[in-house]
């Protein structure tokens, strides 16, 4: 029997917000072990939390971004369980009213993934287990993260490996995240289940935790995929359960039972009012959202760059944003883009760096470059070697540019290029006879005898005025 | 709902809140609780919708944002066991 | 303003008059807290108390101007957070707990140049109503030693009725500032919900607690409410609404107030209680007051309320005390995580503690929670709303504090709800989140204080204030025995 995989999504995303979520302790990374941390974060009693604002419509943002209805009220509430990361025995999130209520990722495919609700909460420190005991870093707590919950709507590894990477552009795009599975800025629970194909009933749900890598993610949903398969193939049943991936072993382990989700205890947090928002501000913000990666990129394509080239661009927001940047006035978008994906990228090595865009060449410069090239100024080669040296660090672009251009030896490329044509009838006559080719010979001199320095297509158009014209005066 | 409260259940919540009780403060807690829970049927009488407390947060309107004294890492590390800068949970 | 100024202008006379230093007088305060046996004090601040009204004492010298509340020596409650001093909430789990911030409540009176005597004796982690569940003993009645002060500030009530403080600030949740209030003979106020900060409160529970002003007299209650009700950012549910100032308007008219008698308050009130508060609201019929009486079903339905929603924040707001941050540790083996935070909690709660929680846990969990905690927060809105609209008929509402003055020790037995129905009156200020004065209103035949309290609708506990004021003008009771006395 074949049979299908069905599987949906818990993601957790930290915001970048400058603080916290109840307090001003900074959001940020690699701090000593609970040095970035205040009464609140370590849950001290009597301890009340502020709401930060700027979370809530950091929320907002990619819940309109991910096309879904925002709620004008929402309430916080406490989800109770012990766990010596969780300072106050109980995390402040939402349950019954979330945030953000159903909306949708569009896949390239055009398939829809529905998003069940987006809902904020409060980040928990972070243990680590020791031969000698459990060592606690509350500097993790209480960073703002929002989970996006999505329907069972995904169905393939390659479906589940473009979600997250959609979700991950969307966070970028909107800048509220810079979402590196890496640095856990974003993670998922996976739920996934299998069922023959023919039928309508769902599966038994079993639920990964935690997962921090997009390829973990396409290796425990083949196994786990082929493990339920196998179960029911063999006649068993598979049991509703938390699993864990192992990483060494590249398969997933069943964990220890947890405590039922009924058993969390959810109930109104007493400290926070609810939260109400106002439609015209919500639409204020909606209307204020960065342009989304899709409609870039169909905009790149409609400027004349290739649909490859496009998504590349694209899949980096700075480099978007560089791009966007440098084609303001541009005489060729589609020569930027392949600069960048090119030779700027060839520059960048890893993910990471390409993320960062940080290069020191202004997108000013880069037009200005691509401009001459344009207007025949400039030649291809040298073009490339004067950004070289340009990220190199070597110099400003601009400034490199204006240099090469005044230290160029100045000669009369038209008295070259008839010195040249002159100089080679056969290559003439070959030319007049059909054979385009020919005139290579001709431009070969003439680049020789400037050192490369000649633009070759300028020299090629001039060559070929002077062949006509000889022509024109021979036939009077 | 159940006005008998079992044993069992008072066990799973003391598993649950992290609490243990002898068998005797056990017996105690199922008298106390079934008197305090006839206390409470009261409220099972009325039919509500979901409703929560009448103060709101609106996020748009101005907000003074709170200021705190500043703690250091010691102050913050000082009513736990300090090993390392972490909290620490020793292993038997 | 009237000849009877309270204790707090009083002693402010003093030390601008330069009658007594603020040295002089909190010495005094130390030394009748040391002799003092009502077992009302867990900590006392001893030097960081003369160190403070040493700086008062200079400024004095300099001839600068000190505020109402300067050198004024007071006592907290031990559940408000004080930086670098003991703060136990009367428990073993927070029995050497020194809080690294201070509650906003500490902070206001600490800027207003207050002297801290120390951290009052309560019932443990403000559960209970006779202060006997405290960790560190129950405090005694300073009018009968052999009876309850009243909780959970009890220790706070004892204290200012013994002279052993000038004023003291108390929390009430269910009661707790009122029914001790009223056991000892003084005046405490619980204010609207929202008007004063509960940021550095250790919470029982958060949606219904407010802190609250203990003092001799109205008036110093009005100045310390004044003082003490400011929003405050820290706290999400501290209100923006500017909070009228209660002093000024004390000795204003009352004339024509229309009082409502919920007569169900009254069930079950000792005589002597039940005449003795009906003689005192029949003491406005003077100014034009017109008493209805009638009955307020509703209001039968606060205590059981108070017990879903209480029960079920307190569950959550213990959770925290696990011996991981802060409080006990557990010295023993364990065999993990799980079992060291249930050793060390099943070792350093009490019973009382550990019986909420249960509850709170039951009310929480096993799908029950949309049974009853919600429609609980439905029936409080319904009480709130029907409270509402019984303010646009009455000004104020009259009932008795306690259907009994202070009863002797292990009153309750075994029972909690027994002792639970002690709040049975002062539960529905809290549910409905409007203020409620206790004010003493004479003494039953055993000479043991009777308390009268009186409720108005949301933000106006200048209307209260009045109201008590003109009663205690003309019916003086409260006295301190023993302690720093002051005439007045």
């Amino acid at each position: 029997m074949k049979y299908n995989l069905v599987c949906g999504f818990e993601t957790h995303i930290e915001l970048s917000t400058k603080e916290k979520l109840f307090c001003p302790c900074k959001v940020k990374f690699g701090s000593e072990p609970n040095s970035n941390c205040c009464p609140i974060c370590i849950g001290a009693p009597g301890t009340l939390p502020a709401l930060n604002r700027e979370a809530v419509i950091y929320a907002i943002k990619m819940g309109l971004a991910l096309n879904c209805k925002i709620n004008l009220f929402s309430k916080m509430e406490r989800k109770c369980y012990f766990y010596p990361d969780l300072a106050k025995a109980y995390q402040i999130s939402q349950n019954d009213l979330p945030l953000c209520g159903p909306g949708f990722v569009e896949l390239d495919s055009g398939k829809k993934i529905r998003i069940h609700h987006i809902h904020i909460e409060e980040d928990a420190g972070k243990i680590k287990n020791e031969s000698d005991g459990i060592y606690v870093d509350y500097n993790r707590s209480g960073v703002p993260l929002i989970e996006i919950v999505s329907e069972p709507d995904i169905s393939s590894i390659e479906e589940a490996q473009e979600y997250i990477e959609k979700l991950q552009l969307t966070a970028r795009y909107v800048r509220v995240s810079d979402a590196r599975m890496q640095e856990g800025s974003i993670r998922c629970d996976v739920n996934i289940s299998v069922k023959p194909e023919n039928s309508d009933k769902l599966g038994t749900r079993i639920e990964i935790k935690n997962m921090n890598s997009i390829s973990f993610i396409a290796k425990a949903l083949k196994y786990e995929y082929e493990r339920q398969v196998d179960v029911l193939e063999s006649g068993g049943q598979l049991i509703q359960e938390t699993r864990r991936f192992n990483e060494q072993k590249n398969c997933t382990e069943g964990m220890r039972e947890k405590e039922d989700a009924s058993d969390y205890g959810y109930f109104p947090e007493p400290n926070l009012p609810s939260i109400c928002l106002e439609q015209e501000k919500v639409d204020e913000i909606k209307k204020n959202l960065p342009e989304m990666y899709y409609s870039r990129k169909k905009r790149y394509i409609s400027l004349g760059v290739p649909e490859k080239t496009a998504s590349l661009l694209v899949k980096y927001v700075n480099v978007s944003d560089f791009f966007d940047s440098a084609i303001k006035n541009c005489k060729s978008p589609e020569r930027v883009a392949n600069l960048i994906i090119g030779q700027i990228f060839s520059f960048l090595g890893s993910e990471t760096e390409k993320e960062e865009f940080k290069i020191s060449v202004s997108p000013q410069d880069l037009n200005y470059l691509v401009n001459l090239i344009a207007d025949n100024k400039l030649n291809m080669a040298s073009a490339k070697n004067l950004l070289s040296s340009a990220l190199e660090g070597k110099g400003n672009l601009k400034d490199l540019i204006d240099k090469f251009i005044s230290e160029s030896p100045k000669f009369d490329l038209k008295a070259i290029c008839s010195d040249c044509t002159e100089a080679c009838p056969e290559a003439v006559q070959d030319y007049l006879n059909g054979k385009e080719k020919a005139l290579q010979a001709i431009i070969g001199k003439v680049m020789a005898k400037t050192r490369g320095s000649a633009n070759a297509a300028e020299a090629k158009n001039i060559i070929i005025s002077i062949i006509n014209e000889k022509k024109d005066v021979e036939k009077n | 709902m159940a006005s008998k409260i079992s044993k069992d259940e008072i066990l799973r919540l003391a598993k649950l809140s992290r609490l243990e009780f002898s068998e005797d403060e056990i017996m105690g807690l199922l008298k106390d609780m079934e008197n305090i829970m006839k206390l409470t049927a009261k409220v099972e009488e009325y039919e509500n919708d979901k409703i929560y407390n009448n103060s709101k947060i609106n996020i748009h309107q101005d907000y003074e944002k709170p200021e705190y004294d500043a703690c250091t890492r010691d102050e913050i590390l000082s009513g736990g066991i300090n090993k390392n800068g972490f909290f620490f949970i020793k292993k038997y | 303003m009237s000849k009877n100024k309270g204790l707090i202008r009083k002693i402010h006379d003093a030390l601008v008059a330069k009658k007594v230093s603020c040295l002089e007088l909190t010495s005094w305060y130390l030394r009748e807290i040391e002799k003092s046996d009502l077992n009302a004090f867990i900590t006392v601040t001893k030097e960081q108390a003369l160190e403070s009204a040493k700086k008062v004492d200079e400024k004095i010298n300099k001839g600068e101007k000190i505020g109402l509340l300067e050198g004024v020596p007071m006592s907290l409650k031990d559940n408000f957070s004080t930086k670098g001093i003991l703060t136990t909430c009367g428990s073993k789990m927070l029995e050497n707990y020194v809080p690294i911030y201070n509650a906003t409540v500490y902070e206001i009176l600490k800027n207003q140049g207050c002297v801290l005597l120390g951290k009052n004796n309560q019932d443990q982690f403000a559960m209970g109503s006779s202060n006997e569940t405290s960790y560190f003993g129950p405090v005694k009645n300073p009018h009968d030693k052999t009876k309850v002060p009243g909780g959970s500030s009890g220790g706070a009530c004892a204290s200012v009725a013994s002279g052993l403080a000038a004023f003291a600030i108390g929390h009430d949740t269910g009661g707790s500032i009122r029914q001790p209030a009223a056991f000892c003979g003084i005046v405490g106020l619980k204010p609207t919900y929202g008007a004063i900060s509960r940021y550095g409160i250790i919470p029982l529970a958060s949606s219904l607690e407010q802190a609250g002003p203990l003092t001799l007299t109205v008036e110093d209650n009005s100045i310390v409410y004044d003082c003490l009700a400011a929003h405050d950012p820290k706290d999400e549910t501290s209100s923006k609404i500017e909070r009228k100032k209660t002093f000024n308007s004390l000795d204003d008219s009352i004339e024509g107030l229309k009082i409502g008698i919920p007569t169900n308050c009254f069930e079950g009130s000792d005589k002597e209680v039940y005449d003795a508060v009906e003689k005192a609201a029949k003491f406005y019929e003077k100014f034009g007051a017109k008493i209805t009486y009638f009955a307020f079903p509703e209001f039968d339905l606060s205590m059981p309320v108070y017990c879903v929603l209480g029960r079920a924040e307190t569950a959550s707001n213990m959770a925290c005390f696990d011996g991981i941050r802060y409080g006990y540790k557990y010295k023993g083996e364990y065999s993990d995580v799980n079992d060291l935070m249930a050793k060390t909690r099943s070792k350093a709660l009490g019973d009382e503690v550990k019986r909420r929680i249960i509850l709170g846990s039951y009310v929480l969990n096993t799908g029950y929670h949309d049974a009853l905690y919600k429609k609980s927060l439905g029936v409080k809105k319904l009480i709130t709303d029907k409270v509402a609209e019984k303010f646009e008929e009455f000004d104020i509402l009259i009932t008795p504090t306690s259907p009994t003055t202070a009863f002797g020790f292990n009153y309750a037995g075994d029972d909690p709800v027994k002792m639970q129905l002690a709040d049975i009156c002062v539960v529905n200020a809290n549910i409905a989140e409007i203020p409620a004065l206790s004010i003493p209103c004479g003494y039953d035949s055993n000479n043991l204080p009777i308390g009268m309290q009186i409720m108005s609708k949301c933000w106006s506990e200048d209307l209260l204030f009045r109201v008590a004021y003109k009663y205690e003008k003309e019916n003086f009771f409260a006295k301190i025995i023993g302690g720093v006395q002051f005439e007045i």
